[in-house]
């Protein structure tokens, strides 16, 4: 299986009526980072960065600028 | 720097106190040093520069965003990676056209030259099909110049779009898609790729 197709099958596995857009990850991001989001909402973040491979490298350099990794 | 409250960060920001100009060079001081460990040697010390100015005036702008949930600083980091990488990211593929990225992505789609019958109706070949069939012309666009390798957020920023906006529109772009299989009775656990399909059923 081509590495496009399994890309689209892997979204669409993922997708969920309800999702984080972008901003609204992005406007959470410092509090995610922090562990100080509520479980609920933090689930909301994690099920995003899987979605969104940009998003959870936006999360990966803020964590290595703010020496979290 | 001198250790300060969110409360200080953001009445010297919003000059609120006499020592805005101070705290102004601590927080551009303390983005490009930020920038420097995330991004390590992609940036130079000119890009770090301009980058840390830049970001210091967006957080500047955005100050009323700051939810107060999360220490000041790391909200001015996150601020300062976004507008950073959407500077790279635009670098990166400036000279790759959607077009071009969305016929990369309907190859991808697309069954082997010389494919039989039964593999033009399998798998990528119905993807590309419900793409064609099911989505919006500006869903189907995006998606195949996403899965042509464009990151959505230097999609949305070519087509003028916020990058919530491109989110919602793909977003609604995979429910489609969902429901063109869900009516012609594939479940989504039948389009996971085969090794995770054998793991969900042993």
């Amino acid at each position: 299986m081509k590495d496009v197709e399994k890309t689209l099958r892997r979204l669409l596995t993922e997708t969920k009526d309800e999702e984080l857009d972008c901003e609204a990850f992005q406007a959470r991001l410092a509090a995610d980072v922090e562990g100080t989001l509520e479980e609920t909402f933090a689930a909301l973040m994690e099920h995003h960065r899987r979605i969104c491979p940009e998003c959870d490298e936006e999360r990966e350099i803020l964590k290595r600028a703010l020496g979290l990794d | 720097m001198v250790p300060r409250t969110n409360e200080q960060w953001l009445a010297a920001l919003r000059g609120e106190s006499d020592e805005r100009d101070a705290v102004a060079e601590d927080l551009v001081d303390y983005l490009r040093r930020a920038l420097a460990r995330g991004f390590g040697r992609q940036l130079g010390d000119a890009d770090l520069e301009d980058l840390a100015q830049d970001a210091a005036l967006r957080v500047y702008e955005r100050l009323d965003d700051f939810r107060g949930d999360s220490r000041f600083t790391t909200w001015a980091a996150s601020v300062a990676v976004n507008l950073a990488l959407g500077e790279l990211r635009r670098r990166k593929f400036k000279s790759v056209s959607l077009e071009d990225a969305a016929n990369a992505g309907r190859l991808g789609l697309e069954p082997p030259v010389g494919a039989t019958q039964l593999e033009r109706t399998q798998a990528g070949a119905l993807l590309l099909e419900a793409i064609d069939e099911a989505l919006t012309e500006s869903q189907r666009e995006a998606m195949l110049a996403e899965l042509g390798g464009v990151p959505l957020m230097e999609i949305a920023r070519r087509t003028g779009r916020r990058r919530g906006a491109m989110y919602k529109l793909m977003h609604d772009g995979r429910k489609r898609l969902l429901r063109h299989f869900q009516a012609r009775g594939i479940t989504s656990a039948e389009l996971l790729p085969e090794p995770s399909r054998s793991q969900v059923v042993p």
